[in-house]
């Protein structure tokens, strides 16, 4: 299904910031915890080089902000002198810790870093379609072959071993059903007489609440 | 009960420049830590890596380097000062196990593409582009609730704390996710927690952990659960539960206070319904570190129920005084020195291999059949290995005495060179040229009286699956060694290079290094914002307490039970029997009845 159409469990339709959303989705009836929905992307660009200092204080720089409780993502380009950060902001109808673009940027200018608010692209994000969803089902930007054959080999044989691969796991499903059934079997007489004996044990040694 | 035992939190001081001028340390273990600092600049340097200042996470280097027979790691954070910390203390071992190191493939669907590729590692983390091994096991927390409340730990929620208790549809997503990885996906995961049996439908999630594909299913627990209720054993098995992940710190009361009653009720349950046991140590210098080779031995007496011993030094997590840091400080081959010590010499540093020498045969059988196989490609220093196999009359027989360990995987290595870019039939040929020669890196004179090992060998190469091993009805232990890393001794070449994820609810897969190591920023913060309040987890559990869920031991009375006997008070010794040499195992003690004198230490 498109995620993006999925239902909230408790709240609003509309999934947008500030709106009455609930803690869950749902999907195909299936309940999950979801603890933002719409929340808020910035990024801060031309930031001064010199006060990023360098790749390492960036990084920690990086990690402070991971620090913040409202703070859900944030990467710090040293490279390109860029700052993006996702946020949950003050107006989001959630129970987790908030903050807005203005206390980001003081706090990233305790830091040293002095961005241009007025500059800023701070855009709305739905956590659940781009960061969650992607998250679990992540994009492939890339394949590697197997040791010791070469991508257009790989290409050749992929399919058969795909095949393959299915009939295995149907092998090994249907064996370890096998193995269920047979064990069922041995152990069904004893589990009664042994789960006594353990219990008298039990009860002369421990207790729990 | 978690993975992260082995990672223990001490909150209090801290300082973490250890380095004092020439202060008047005698203790040779210790010593290492307090050279001034232009011995330690005069001192060969062995290596160079990215590190993290422990106090400000600032990514700073790593001067890795040698100090007599220590290899040591130190930095400089220009706001706090130096830290210098133990990283392997064994140079010849620590240059043996590294010739074997390489790079794996990583993740062809990383959780995240960014421009900068893991430039801030280990900041950068779920798993980006730049991660260089996949998922060999995989962690999947199904709740933070435990019915023990051990001193050091950090894990567990305490009264008034959220509960992080995902539902079925929830860690059925994470599986998913988890066998979704490519190009390998991983095939064992280890259901952990809190205690894992805590979660009401602990049997449902083993069900459903085979369901998803995954052969190996592990739960990493205290046992105690399943000792007190023998029938969950049964269920758990059933289910397809492979292995308990067991804790087990000691063979004494003083050194396994958390599960040592119990042991012998969790044994009998798991012997019945047979469910393997990993016995899992945390090493701590000072603490346990004396019981090595008699938790060996243990295991051997149990070797029916009991499949390895998984030694892991311990992670010194947080703050904490550096004089407590160096005392306690093992690394993996002082642990593998001290079983040679406490086992006279019959399990012996020399029989230990580093993780990524196995690479090669699944490189090989790869290579061989063009079917992705497991990368073993974490970093030399994150893990060791041994092979024991326990003949009729008792002989202990590790692999490496009567296998040429070493040239063998060299062997095995060059010949999948040997196979590149050469067609199916021809690498055929090669490899069988390659399986005849096995039989020279095998003393066959020394190898245990009921195995053929070359046959053995050739099984496994010929049908790509170490599973035929089971086949052999030998009795054989696995000795591990896994040494989670820590801000102090913190190296990134090694956490990217990390097989031990965690599956996150938000999809993320996390090194276990980065989760455990800044929990502030990867395993709490996570798991905080995916967890239920205790307002409302009390809502919809009506009754529920947090002191509900603690077990309350009764020791007297467990002392007093037939099993606790026959579990402690009939041990054999092993390594006294005459074919291992005679002399009896460092600390071997039997528990004896009540007014009679146990022998060996409590
Ligand atoms: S309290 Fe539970 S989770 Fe924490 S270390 Fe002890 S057994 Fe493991
Ligand atoms: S530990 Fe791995 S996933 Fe995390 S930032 Fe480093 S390379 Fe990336």
């Amino acid at each position: 299904m498109d995620r993006r159409d999925a239902p909230i469990g408790t709240g609003s339709n509309g999934a947008k910031t500030g709106s009455g959303v609930g803690p869950y989705v749902i999907e195909e009836g299936k309940q999950y915890r979801m603890p933002y929905r719409m929340v808020r992307k910035v990024t801060f660009s031309n930031l001064k080089k010199a006060e990023l200092l360098d790749l390492p204080h960036s990084a920690r720089l990086q990690y402070r902000l991971m620090l913040l409780g409202a703070v859900i993502k944030a990467a710090v380009d040293f490279d390109d002198a860029q700052i993006t950060i996702i946020y949950n902001p003050s107006n989001a109808d959630n129970s987790s810790d908030k903050t807005s673009q203005g206390e980001l940027v003081k706090m990233l200018s305790k830091e040293g870093v002095h961005v241009d608010p007025s500059s800023a692209r701070d855009v709305d994000y739905d956590y659940y379609t781009e960061l969650y969803a992607n998250s679990h089902n992540p994009k492939t930007i890339k394949e590697s072959p197997p040791y010791g054959y070469t991508a257009d080999e790989w290409s050749a044989m992929r399919s058969k071993w795909q095949k393959k691969m299915t009939e295995t796991a149907t092998r090994k499903r249907e064996k370890f059903t096998r193995w269920q059934a047979s064990y069922l079997n041995s152990k069904l007489g004893i589990v009664q007489k042994i789960a006594e004996e353990h219990r008298s044990e039990v009860e002369k040694g421990s207790t729990t609440n | 009960m978690s993975s992260q035992d082995s990672v223990y939190a001490v909150e209090g001081a801290e300082d973490s420049a250890s380095v004092k001028h020439a202060s008047p340390i005698v203790d040779p273990v210790l010593a290492p830590y307090h050279r001034t600092v232009a011995e330690m600049e005069g001192m060969p340097v062995i290596d160079r890596t990215t590190t993290v200042c422990p106090e400000c996470k600032l990514l700073i280097e790593g001067i890795i380097y040698k100090d007599g027979d220590n290899v040591m790691i130190r930095k400089s954070c220009p706001e706090h000062g130096l830290t210098v910390e133990k990283y392997w203390e064994d140079y010849d071992m620590y240059m043996k196990m590294k010739k074997y190191d390489y790079a794996g493939r990583g993740f062809d669907n990383p959780n995240y593409t960014t421009k900068t590729k893991g430039a801030n590692c280990p900041f950068d983390c779920g798993m980006c582009e730049r991660h260089q091994t996949h998922t060999g096991l995989a962690n999947v927390v199904v709740t933070n609730r435990c019915h023990l409340s051990c001193w050091y730990c950090f894990f567990f929620a305490k009264e008034g704390e959220p509960i992080y208790e995902p539902n079925l549809d929830e860690i059925r997503k994470m599986f998913k996710s988890l066998k979704n990885q490519k190009p390998i996906s991983t095939n064992a995961i280890q259901i952990t927690g809190g205690e894992p049996t805590m979660h009401p439908q602990i049997v449902d999630i083993v069900k459903m952990a085979k369901e998803e594909g995954f052969d190996q299913v592990q739960l990493n627990t205290t046992g105690i659960n399943i000792g007190l209720n023998p029938d969950l054993a049964y269920e758990l098995k059933h289910a397809g539960t492979s292995t308990l992940y067991m804790s087990f710190d000691g063979v004494s009361k003083r050194t396994n206070p958390k599960n040592h009653w119990e042991i012998p009720m969790i044994l009998n349950a798991a012997r019945k319904s047979k469910l393997g046991i990993v016995l899992v140590p945390t090493v701590i210098r000072t603490m346990n570190e004396h019981e090595l080779g008699a938790t060996i031995n243990f295991a051997i007496n149990n070797l029916d129920v009991v499949r390895a011993v998984n030694f892991q030094p311990v992670s010194l997590v947080g703050r904490m005084p550096t004089g407590m840091r160096e005392k306690q400080r093992i690394t993996i081959p002082s642990a593998i020195k001290l079983i040679e010590q406490q086992t006279n010499g019959v399990i012996k540093k020399d029989d230990w291999f580093s993780v990524p020498y196995v690479g090669s045969i699944n490189k090989f059988i790869e290579s061989l059949t063009g079917e992705y196989k497991y990368d073993l490609s974490v970093h030399f220093a994150c893990g060791a290995a041994c092979y024991l196999f326990i003949d009729s009359d008792g002989r202990i027989i590790p692999l490496t005495e009567f296998v040429d360990v070493q040239g063998l995987f060299e062997y095995i290595n060059n010949t999948t060179i040997e196979m590149k870019g050469k067609g199916r039939l021809a690498r055929k040929a090669i490899a069988m040229k390659a399986l005849l020669g096995l039989g020279k890196f095998i003393d066959s004179a020394k190898q245990p009286k009921s195995i053929n090992f070359t046959e053995l060998l050739k099984s496994i190469f010929l049908k790509h699956d170490f599973s035929v091993m089971g086949k052999f009805h030998m009795k054989t232990l696995f000795l591990g060694m896994m040494h989670f890393q820590d801000e102090y001794n913190y190296d990134v070449r090694r956490v990217e290079k990390c097989a031990v994820h965690y599956a996150m609810p938000d999809g993320e897969v996390l090194p276990f290094c980065t989760f455990n190591i800044f929990p502030e920023i990867y395993r709490d913060k996570i798991q905080k914002q995916y967890s239920t309040p205790a307002s409302e987890w009390q809502r919809t559990h009506p009754g529920w307490t947090y002191s509900k869920d603690k077990y309350i031991r009764n020791p007297k009375q467990l002392e007093s039970s037939k099993a606790y006997w026959k579990t402690y008070g009939n041990l054999k010794d092993y390594f006294a029997l005459p074919v291992n040499g005679g002399k009896p195992v460092a600390n071997f003690s039997i528990e004896k009845p009540e007014g009679q004198k146990s022998s060996g230490v409590k």
